[in-house]
């Protein structure tokens, strides 16, 4: 099995670090507000090892936002939000008063497009410090529970990793914890470490 | 003066917030919507739109492309791209053309980026 070497986590993982800060912004952006955020934690959990309490899952549901990336890092990225934050989220964004079947008719939507922007602001950051380009599907929006989470990545049949980006922030006073995940298989983990090598 | 405006994106929250963001500058000006770049270049003959917006990834071929037919056919047009997709492979793409990439989320202020652009 391929693994990490500490210096190309590091360089990833600052990389990730970065990425999810930008992400935030991203977030505080479309909402209006502003949000408090703290220092993301990186890890790197091998699949077979994925589990509801492995992955941090905390929340019995989550709004997940889901995209693919293609080229030199295959990639399928998690964007992870606990249920009970999505519909203030969507209710932010719109930026009015809508009621609760209004604020269901816009989720899918407006869950995507948030997504699509913390997703692809975060993976920016990524190419950009390794000096690589990739392609991104489009996004995809499901309320799943943290057991479906788990079954999904444990089962991936093209990934081998994890690497588990977890971020607190506070909107408008309001506590709340945002996930991304980054499912990676041996041959991305080699191209970052071939990138991470040249530019060390 | 009225201009006109074709927006091109996918997703439905970012055409509306795009439209009210430059209708809150410019009511008098004229906005269509396309939700691939192949409606795109179909509606630019049809509409002869005097700015553009166009994201990256939608269904079908990417804006980029898209933004190429056009551009070649009609090189007075102002278009940007818009898009979250901020990869720096995508802003040399952007310039290469010709134009800008702008960095979504749509908000006042990348919106005043766009019509910057748009005024040259």
């Amino acid at each position: 099995m391929k693994t990490l070497s500490e210096l190309h986590f590091d360089v990833l993982g600052e990389s990730i670090n970065i990425g999810t800060s930008r992400a935030v912004q991203g977030l505080s952006e479309i909402i209006g507000k502003s949000v408090q955020s703290s220092v993301p934690n990186v890890e790197l959990v091998e699949l077979k090892d994925v589990s509801t309490l492995a992955l941090h899952l905390m929340a019995e549901k989550f709004g997940v936002v889901t995209q693919n990336f293609t080229g030199m890092l295959n990639a399928e990225v998690m964007l992870l939000f606990p249920e009970e934050s999505v519909l203030r989220i969507v209710r932010n964004m719109m930026g009015a008063e809508l009621d609760i079947d209004m604020l269901r008719e816009f989720e899918n939507e407006a869950m995507c497009e948030l997504g699509n922007i913390m997703i692809n602001g975060c993976l920016a950051s990524i190419t950009d410090a390794l000096h690589v380009a990739i392609e991104s599907s489009l996004p995809r929006y499901a309320i799943k529970s943290r057991e479906e989470i788990a079954n999904q990545i444990k089962t991936s049949i093209t990934q081998e990793f994890i690497l588990a980006s977890h971020v607190d922030f506070v909107i408008e006073g309001q506590p709340t914890e945002g996930k991304l995940f980054f499912l990676l298989n041996s041959s991305s983990l080699s191209n970052i470490a071939t990138v991470a090598n040249e530019i060390k | 003066m009225s201009k006109k405006v074709l927006v091109v994106d996918d997703s439905k929250i970012s055409r509306m917030f795009i439209r009210q963001h430059i209708s809150a500058k410019h009511p008098d000006w004229i906005l269509s919507e396309a939700t691939t770049g192949e409606e795109a270049i179909e509606m630019i003959d049809k509409e002869q739109p005097d700015y553009c917006t166009m994201d990256i990834n939608m269904p079908g071929m990417l804006g980029t492309e898209a933004a190429k037919i056009i551009l070649a056919k009609y090189p007075n047009l102002r278009l940007v791209i818009f898009s979250a997709n901020v990869q720096e492979t995508y802003q040399e793409e952007a310039r290469a053309m010709g134009t800008i990439l702008v960095s979504k989320p749509v908000t006042e202020a990348s919106i005043r980026q766009a019509l910057d652009y748009f005024a040259g």
